[in-house]
């Protein structure tokens, strides 16, 4: 993979990972309310 | 304490001083002592990073916030994953193009000496207070809760620290943070498992989830827009960012730890690493003060958690007060433990309802119970959330355990001050010592500089942690501190990188207005301090703007 594109990749997949923490703590959240 | 939890805490304290210093012994230049020698792996790069924000605060003010207030502060670090992002993608390239030791290095070279000077002293500053504090906080508590000697808890930590520190420099530090952060991990997941086991056996992990749902605090995002509720999604995902952009591109103590890396690569690695295990680590610490909630269902706690305070009142003429709150917080719990058995079989929302009731009735007696210590010693630290996983580790974790979790939180203390010290020596080597004061100093020179400072701002922490008042809650106060300096800090680095027409002297000015402007928000306002970030970052940038259009270009001769 070309380095720009393995970097792009690397950072979907750590914003990626925030996103899928926040809707699980969203979802906690609600849940539990 | 037992003398196999001494045993314990010796023993992971001291392996881990004696292989940083065996790892690196022998003579260095300034390249290896200043710089670690660029050789790190992301590996290191990414474990010394995550230690050096991990301070022992985070160790016993977090699982405290847990249990006071829920999962909500884990908000607070939602900006960490995207601030590494940009970063990475951003700032790390340039610090490499530039070959800089320092971040402020770099603002000499996009602008002049006193900007780069400014911002050094501004990080001095604060840096310098905040070594002083993470010496100074895990003191007072372990000084209060163990019996420990205040001023001899100060003074060992700020020696070994010190000592590993200068004796080498960079490299000690990386090398013994790898350790520390695996103890770090190691010690909460431990402690996680332990609270979770120990909670009674009619009592299953999704009960324990649903208890503390009950209660409210497993409420992790709150999306209501309002400024002055501290931790919101919108406060964290705007204020944390650029507090973790600042913190991160700009503050040396962790600038220092990337540049250490072996190549741009690597560092990427390290920074994106960080990102993908801060918000787990947090919520992790968080869930532990949650569940030590939970597991105060089932036994007792005291009312108020810093003994030596309750002892004086108890004490002072007004010791009938304290029992008559204390008779009320016993009979709270008995109703409590009576409607949670009756949850635990209905699982009703009926029930819940009447424990939300009981426990505001709880709460309302532990506030007046502090307002009773703070009228009988008004110099007391009534903000006893501090005290109460350090207090539950105390009184109910097995021989072992404890001395692990004291070595947890000692390796914290010890982690985030080494990064400090090692930073703080350094800037003041390279951005004033080989600058200014003796441009012409060679490579032992500047070695022997930097020893010598790294012990002078080390002693310089130790006599501040020895005079420090107590602060309202520790977490919050170097928060806090950090918030107020970096905005502007960070808006001067953007101006850097992205107004390409900026020039010296209108930046220079625009960061003593922005500070100026943040400073007064601070005294006379109610905002959340995460928004001072944000304020003091678009001030630079604003001001930056009018000032280069006011302001007279320099004339070129011909």
């Amino acid at each position: 993979m070309e380095p720009e594109r393995r970097w792009g990749t690397a950072y979907v997949v750590v914003l990626g990972a925030l996103a899928l923490e926040i809707l699980l703590l969203a979802v906690m959240s609600w849940s539990y309310a | 304490m037992s003398t196999l939890d001494w045993a314990v805490l010796v023993g992971t304290i001291g392996a881990i001083v004696a292989y940083g210093v065996w790892k690196t012994r022998g003579a260095q230049n300034a390249g290896a002592y200043l710089r670690g020698g660029s050789d790190a792996k992301w590996w290191t790069i990414g474990l010394s990073i995550m230690a050096t924000q991990a301070s022992a605060i985070t160790f016993l003010s977090t699982p405290g916030q847990g249990f006071e207030d829920g999962l909500g502060f884990v908000q607070f670090y939602f900006g960490v994953p995207i601030a590494m992002v940009v970063l990475s993608a951003t700032i790390v390239p340039i610090y490499y193009r530039t070959r800089v030791l320092t971040a402020y290095e770099y603002l000499e070279q996009r602008f002049d000496l006193k900007t780069r000077q400014l911002t050094a002293l501004i990080f001095l500053l604060q840096r310098g207070l905040g070594a002083g504090l993470s010496i100074y906080a895990p003191a007072i508590i372990l000084s209060t809760v163990l019996g420990w000697s205040l001023m001899w808890t100060n003074l060992v930590i700020g020696v070994v620290v010190i000592a590993y520190t200068v004796s080498g420099g960079t490299r000690a530090v990386n090398q013994t943070q790898q350790l520390q952060m695996a103890v770090m991990l190691g010690g909460m997941a431990l402690a996680f498992v332990f609270i979770v086991s120990s909670l009674p056996e009619a009592v299953s992990v999704r009960d324990a989830f649903g208890l503390a749902g009950a209660f409210g605090k497993l409420k992790a995002i709150d999306f209501t827009p309002r400024l002055e509720t501290r931790y919101t999604f919108w406060s964290g995902i705007t204020g944390g960012t650029f507090v973790a952009l600042a913190y991160f591109g700009t503050d040396q103590s962790q600038v220092q730890r990337y540049l250490s890396g072996e190549s741009l690569e690597q560092s990427r690695w390290g920074l994106l690493f960080n990102g993908l295990l801060k918000v787990p680590m947090q919520l992790l610490i968080l869930l532990v003060g949650v569940f030590v909630f939970v597991s105060f269902q089932f036994q007792a706690p005291p009312v108020f958690f810093n003994a030596p305070e309750l002892e004086t009142v108890r004490a002072s003429p007004r010791a009938a007060e304290l029992s008559v709150l204390e008779q009320k917080h016993q009979t709270l719990f008995a109703q409590k433990r009576a409607l949670i058995d009756t949850w635990l079989a209905q699982h009703d929302d009926a029930t819940v309802t009447q424990l939300r009731v009981l426990e505001t009735e709880a709460r309302t007696v532990r506030a007046d119970t502090r307002k009773l210590v703070k009228d009988v010693s008004p110099r007391a630290n009534v903000k006893d959330a501090d005290y109460v996983f350090l207090t539950f580790v105390m009184t109910r974790f097995p021989p072992g355990l404890v001395g692990l979790l004291l070595a947890v939180i000692l390796c914290a203390a010890m982690s985030a001050t080494a990064s400090a010290l090692n930073a703080l020596g350094t800037t003041t080597v390279v951005d004033f010592y080989k600058r200014t004061w003796n441009p012409k100093a060679s490579d032992v020179d500047s070695v022997r500089a930097g020893k010598v400072f790294t012990v002078m701002w080390g002693v310089v922490a130790m006599v501040f942690a020895a005079f420090a008042s107590q602060v309202d809650n520790l977490i919050q106060a170097v928060n806090i501190l950090g918030s107020i300096f970096y905005g502007p800090m960070l808006g001067v680095f953007l101006v850097g990188f992205f107004f390409k027409a900026a020039r010296g002297t209108p930046v220079f000015i625009a960061v003593a207005l922005a500070q100026a402007v943040v400073i007064v928000t601070w005294l006379a306002s109610d905002i959340g301090f995460l928004w001072y970030n944000v304020i003091g970052c678009a001030g630079v940038a604003l001001f930056t703007a009018v000032l280069d259009k006011v302001m007279p270009k320099p004339t070129v001769s011909a």
